[in-house]
C-alpha cells in the first residue's frame, strides 16, 4: 500500500466530521466478527475495504483520477441471516464501532462512504426470493437482492414490480428501500415507498423488528415509512414485502415532437390530469434528444415527448388516442412509435455516459434531479438552464410525472479552464442549488441524500430535521449506523 | 498491458457498475472485488500507484470465468475478461501467481494437458485406424475435455460421418493434442504460445478443422491467428459442420429424441464464436418440441462456470455458478440438458450426477 490518502474527506463539506478510525487492527473485534460469521465470510483485507470504500460519486470518480482513493472501512462482514446482524448489532455497540449497511454500493452521494472506519455489512448474500404470492400479488425477498434479479424472476413468472430506477441493473431492493428509490414507471406504479406492504429489520440494539402485512394500514404511525429513506441510519432491513403486478400484456409507445419544451410540459401535464396512466413519459430537452439518440438511425430533433402505456389492450388504445389528442391540441407532432421504444430499450444507456466524460481530463459529469408542482416546473427548468448554460454543457428531461407535479433531470457535464476538478464541481453545484432554490423546486436525489446532499436535506426538512435527529438519538444512541449520512 | 488497456480500465472504473449484475462470479461470491467493476477499479488503483500489484490483487484477477457476459451489456463493448488474462500475465511475470495456477501448470508440464493421461494415445483407442490419416485435408481435431470426460461424443461424431457417408475427415491424433485454452486463460502466456506453435505445425497443412470443442475453435481461428500462427483456412465447430448436411437431409432421421430438452448456450460457442443457430436447429431435426430455452439465452445466456480458469483458481465458486445455472432446469419440464461444449457439460455433471447432460451430437447420433 502506497498512498492511500483520505480522499473522501478531503472531498467532503466541511460539516462533516472527519475522524480517522479508532479500530484499524482491533484483533478482539475481529475475533468476534468471526465468531459470528465464520473466517470465510469477515475481511480486514486493506485492498478489500479500499475497493469497499470507492463508490461513484463524481468526488470519488474526482478522487480517483488525481491518484487518490478514500479510505476505507476495518472490516467487512457478509451475513447471510437476520441473526448474524442482530449479533452484529450488539458488537458493535459494544465497542460502539460504525456499521456501513452495504447493498450494490452505487450510491452518487456517499452513502456508503466510511467516515469512520468500522465494518462493511455487505448484504449481497441474503439474495433469495422467499415466496411469491399470486393470490395477494406480493413477493417476498431479502434485502440483498438485486433489483434486476428481482424483476427478472418476477417477469418470469408473469409479474413486475414496476421500479425501475436508473441504477436499476446495480442496486439492491434494500438499496432502493434505504434511499426511498423511485424509478421511472412511478406514474404507473408509485415509488419504492408506495410497493413496500411491510418489512423485516434489525434495530441498533440487536432487536429483529417486524411490520405487519396488511394491503393498507390505518392504525398509528407508520414504521415502513419512517425506515424508507433512512439510508441505513436507524436500521438494517433484512427483508422486505412488496405489491407486485400481473405484468402487462399490451404495451403502446407513442412519440411526438413539440418546438418548445413549455408546450410538452403541457400536454403532459394534462394527460396527468385527464386521468390517464401511462408507465413512462419523459420529455427531452433538445439536448437532450440530441445526446440521447445520437447513435440511433432515427433522426431526431427537438423536445420529444416519448410515452409508454402498458396495461389491457382496451385500455392501451383507448389511452393512446387520449393521449394523441391531447399532444396534438398542444402542437405535438406525431413521430409514431419507434422512438419512444428505442428510448424503452435503451433507458439506461445515459448512465453509460459517465465512462467518458470522466475519462477526459478535466472534465466531469453530474446528474441533478429536482421535484417540482406543476404550477413551477416550466420556471425550474428556465432558472437551471440560465443558470448553468452558460457555464456548462446541460441536457435535461421531464419524467416521474404525478397529477401535482413531475421530476426534472439535468445531466451537466463540465470542463475545468483554471480552477481545479474539486473547485469546479463545487462551483457547479453552488450555481445549480441557488437556482433551484430561487425557482421554487426541491432536490430529489434518486440514489440517496447520502453525505453531499445531506446539508440541503437538512435545509429542505427545516424543523422536522432535529426531529429526525432525536428519533436517530433514541433508536441509536451510540450513532453506530451508517454515521454521517442524511447529516445525522 | 495498462497502456494496451487504458480505455477499458478507465471507463470500467467510472462506470455506474452497469454489469454488475449478470457477472456470474460477482453475483455468486457477493464479493464487490469480484465483480468486474471491482476488478478494474483494482487495476485503476494499481495504475494511478494508490496501490501496489500485490498477490491479493493478483489473485482477485483470477475470480473471473471469462463468459464475456459483461460486454453483452456494455455500451462501450468493453471485453473485462481480455484485461484479466492481461492481468494474469502481468501476475506471471512478477511470479504472484495463486498456488493453484502454480500447481496446475506443474501437471500441466508434466501430462501436456489438464488431465493426466496420454489423450493422443487414448483418442487412437477410440476409433477404428483408418480414421487417423494424419494426411487427410479436413481434420476432426478432438476436444481435451470430450477425449478424457466423454469419448463417446468423438465415437459419435465419426458414427455420424459415417451416415453420411463423408468419408474424408481424420481424428486427429498428434502430439500436441490439447489446445492450451486454460494455460492461456490463467495468463501463463510463453507456455500457451509454445504449446500454439506445435500444435499449429502440426494441423496448418490441413485445409479444414472440425472440432467438437469451442474453446478450440477459437483458439484456432481467433488466438493462433493473432499470434501470426499459421492455421488452416477453415475452422469449425461440428455443429456448424454438419448443420447444413443434416438440413440437407444427408441422412435419414430414424426416430426422434424421446426426452424433452433445454439448451444451454456455452460461453465459447456463443459469444466468442457467435454459433447460436447450428445446435438449435440440430435439436429441432431430432426433437418433437423445439427445445426448451432458458430466460436468459443466446448472447445474454448465463455462464456456467467452467471456463476462465475458474474451476482450477475458485472451484467451489465455479460449481456455484454451474447450480446456478442448473436452477431454471430443475424448474422446467425438461428431462435432459443439451450442450454443445465438453467443458460446460462437465461441469454440470459435476454439480449434479443425476441429471443428465447430453451433448447435441450424443443426440443426433441416437436418432439415425
Amino acid at each position: 500500500m502506497r498512498k492511500t490518502t483520505p480522499g473522501h474527506r478531503q472531498c467532503l463539506p466541511d460539516t462533516v466530521i472527519k475522524m480517522p478510525s479508532r479500530f484499524k487492527g482491533n484483533v478482539e473485534i475481529f475475533h468476534r466478527l468471526k465468531e459470528i460469521f465464520g473466517s470465510n465470510r469477515v475481511r480486514n483485507s486493506s485492498v478489500e475495504t479500499l475497493l469497499y470504500a470507492q463508490d461513484i460519486s463524481p468526488e470519488s470518480l474526482i478522487a480517483r483520477r488525481a491518484g487518490r482513493a478514500a479510505s476505507g472501512a476495518d472490516f467487512i462482514v457478509r451475513p447471510v441471516a437476520v441473526e448474524e446482524i442482530s449479533r452484529l448489532m450488539r458488537v458493535a455497540s459494544r465497542w460502539k464501532i460504525p456499521i456501513l449497511p452495504y447493498g450494490a454500493g452505487t450510491s452518487r452521494r456517499g452513502s456508503v462512504a466510511p467516515l469512520e472506519g468500522g465494518i462493511v455489512c455487505d448484504m449481497k448474500r441474503m439474495n433469495r426470493i422467499l415466496s411469491i404470492d399470486d393470490e395477494s400479488l406480493i413477493v417476498s425477498a431479502q434485502a440483498g437482492i438485486l433489483g434486476e434479479h428481482l424483476e427478472h424472476e418476477l417477469n418470469r413468472k408473469g409479474f413486475t414490480l414496476g421500479h425501475f430506477p436508473w441504477n436499476f441493473r446495480a442496486s439492491t431492493l434494500g438499496g432502493w428501500v434505504a434511499t426511498r428509490s423511485a424509478g421511472e414507471a412511478l406514474t404507473k406504479y408509485g415509488g419504492i415507498a408506495d410497493m413496500v406492504v411491510s418489512m423485516q429489520a434489525v434495530l441498533p440494539d440487536g432487536s429483529i423488528v417486524k411490520t405487519r402485512t396488511a394491503p393498507r394500514s390505518a392504525t398509528g404511525p407508520d414504521f415502513n415509512r419512517l425506515l424508507t429513506g433512512s439510508e441505513g441510519t436507524l436500521a438494517i432491513m433484512t427483508r422486505v414485502k412488496l405489491r407486485i403486478h400481473v405484468r402487462s400484456r399490451s404495451v403502446a409507445h407513442l412519440s411526438f415532437r413539440f418546438k418548445k419544451f413549455s408546450d410538452g410540459v403541457l400536454a403532459a401535464r394534462q394527460m396527468l390530469h385527464r386521468g390517464l396512466r401511462p408507465s413512462t413519459i419523459h420529455l427531452f430537452d433538445k439536448s437532450e434528444t440530441a445526446e440521447f439518440f445520437a447513435d440511433s438511425k432515427l433522426r431526431l430533433s427537438g423536445n420529444m415527448l416519448l410515452i409508454t402505456f402498458e396495461g389491457h389492450e382496451s385500455r392501451t388504445e383507448m389511452e393512446s388516442r387520449i393521449a394523441e389528442a391531447i399532444c396534438s391540441d398542444y402542437g405535438g407532432d406525431s413521430r409514431g412509435e419507434e422512438p419512444s421504444q428505442y428510448r424503452m430499450e435503451h433507458r439506461f444507456s445515459r448512465a453509460f455516459r459517465t465512462s467518458p466524460a470522466f475519462s477526459r481530463k478535466g472534465v466531469i459529469i453530474d446528474t441533478i434531479e429536482i421535484g417540482a408542482p406543476w404550477s413551477s416546473i416550466q420556471n425550474v427548468y428556465e432558472s437551471l438552464a440560465k443558470a448553468l448554460s452558460k457555464r456548462f454543457e446541460i441536457c435535461a428531461f421531464l419524467s416521474r410525472p404525478t397529477s401535482q407535479g413531475a421530476a426534472l433531470t439535468f445531466t451537466i457535464t463540465a470542463k475545468a479552464t483554471k480552477e481545479s476538478d474539486i473547485d469546479l464541481h463545487k462551483n457547479l453545484w453552488d450555481k445549480a442549488v441557488k437556482a433551484v432554490q430561487s425557482s421554487g423546486g426541491a432536490f430529489i436525489p434518486t440514489s440517496g441524500v447520502g453525505l453531499r446532499g445531506a446539508g440541503l436535506f437538512a435545509e429542505q426538512m427545516g424543523a422536522a430535521h432535529n426531529w429526525l435527529k432525536e428519533v436517530k438519538v433514541e433508536i441509536d444512541p451510540n450513532r453506530i449506523l451508517n454515521p454521517g449520512k442524511l447529516g445525522l | 498491458m495498462f497502456k494496451k488497456y487504458f480505455r477499458e480500465i478507465e471507463f470500467c472504473t467510472y462506470c455506474p457498475k452497469m454489469c454488475k449484475f449478470c457477472c456470474p462470479v460477482g453475483n455468486a461470491s457477493g464479493v464487490e472485488s469480484y465483480s468486474p467493476w471491482g476488478r478494474m477499479t483494482l487495476l485503476h488503483m494499481v495504475r494511478e500507484g494508490i496501490v501496489d500489484f500485490n498477490r491479493e490483487i493478483a489473485h482477485t484477477m483470477y475470480q473471473c470465468s471469462g463468459c464475456m457476459l459483461c460486454r453483452e451489456y456494455c455500451d462501450h463493448l468493453i471485453e473485462v475478461p481480455l484485461v484479466m488474462i492481461a492481468a494474469r500475465e502481468k501476475a506471471a511475470i512478477e511470479n504472484k501467481l495463486p498456488w493453484e495456477v502454480v500447481e496446475y501448470f506443474k501437471f500441466w508440464k508434466q501430462h501436456q494437458n489438464p488431465f493426466g493421461d496420454n489423450l493422443s494415445a487414448r483418442v487412437r483407442t477410440l476409433l477404428p485406424e483408418s480414421y487417423f490419416n494424419q494426411d487427410a485435408q479436413v481434420m476432426y481435431l478432438p476436444g481435451a475435455g470430450h477425449i478424457y470426460n466423454n469419448p463417446s461424443v468423438i465415437q459419435d461424431t465419426f458414427k455420424l460421418f459415417e451416415a453420411m457417408d463423408i468419408d474424408y475427415v481424420a481424428c486427429y491424433d498428434g502430439d500436441p493434442i490439447d489446445c492450451g485454452t486454460t494455460l492461456r486463460e490463467l495468463g501463463l502466456r510463453k507456455e500457451y504460445g509454445a504449446n500454439a506453435a506445435k500444435l499449429a505445425d502440426k494441423i496448418s497443412r490441413c485445409k479444414v478443422v472440425v472440432s467438437g470443442s469451442p474453446a478450440a475453435v477459437y483458439e484456432l481461428k481467433v488466438e493462433f491467428e493473432q499470434m501470426g500462427l499459421k492455421v488452416p483456412p477453415k475452422v469449425f465447430h461440428i455443429a456448424e459442420f454438419l448443420w447444413p448436411m443434416v438440413k440437407d437431409g444427408r441422412f435419414d432421421v430414424r426416430k426422434q429424441f424421446p426426452q424433452r430438452v433445454m439448451y444451454h448456450d456455452a460461453d465459447y460457442l456463443g459469444r466468442y464464436l457467435g454459433v447460436y443457430d447450428e445446435p438449435r436447429s440440430i435439436l429441432g431435426a431430432v426433437l418433437r418440441e423445439a427445445p426448451v430455452e432458458f430466460s436468459r439465452n443466446r448472447e445474454k445466456a448465463d455462464s456456467c462456470g467452467a471456463n476462465g480458469g475458474l474451476p482450477i483458481t475458485n472451484p467451489d465458486l465455479a460449481k456455484e455458478i454451474a447450480k446456478a445455472r442448473l436452477a431454471e432446469f430443475y424448474e422446467s419440464d425438461a428431462t435432459a440438458l443439451a450442450v454443445a461444449c465438453p467443458d460446460a457439460q462437465r461441469i454440470f455433471q459435476s454439480v449434479d450426477d443425476n441429471i443428465e447432460v447430453l451433448d447435441v451430437i450424443n443426440i443426433l447420433a441416437r436418432c439415425i
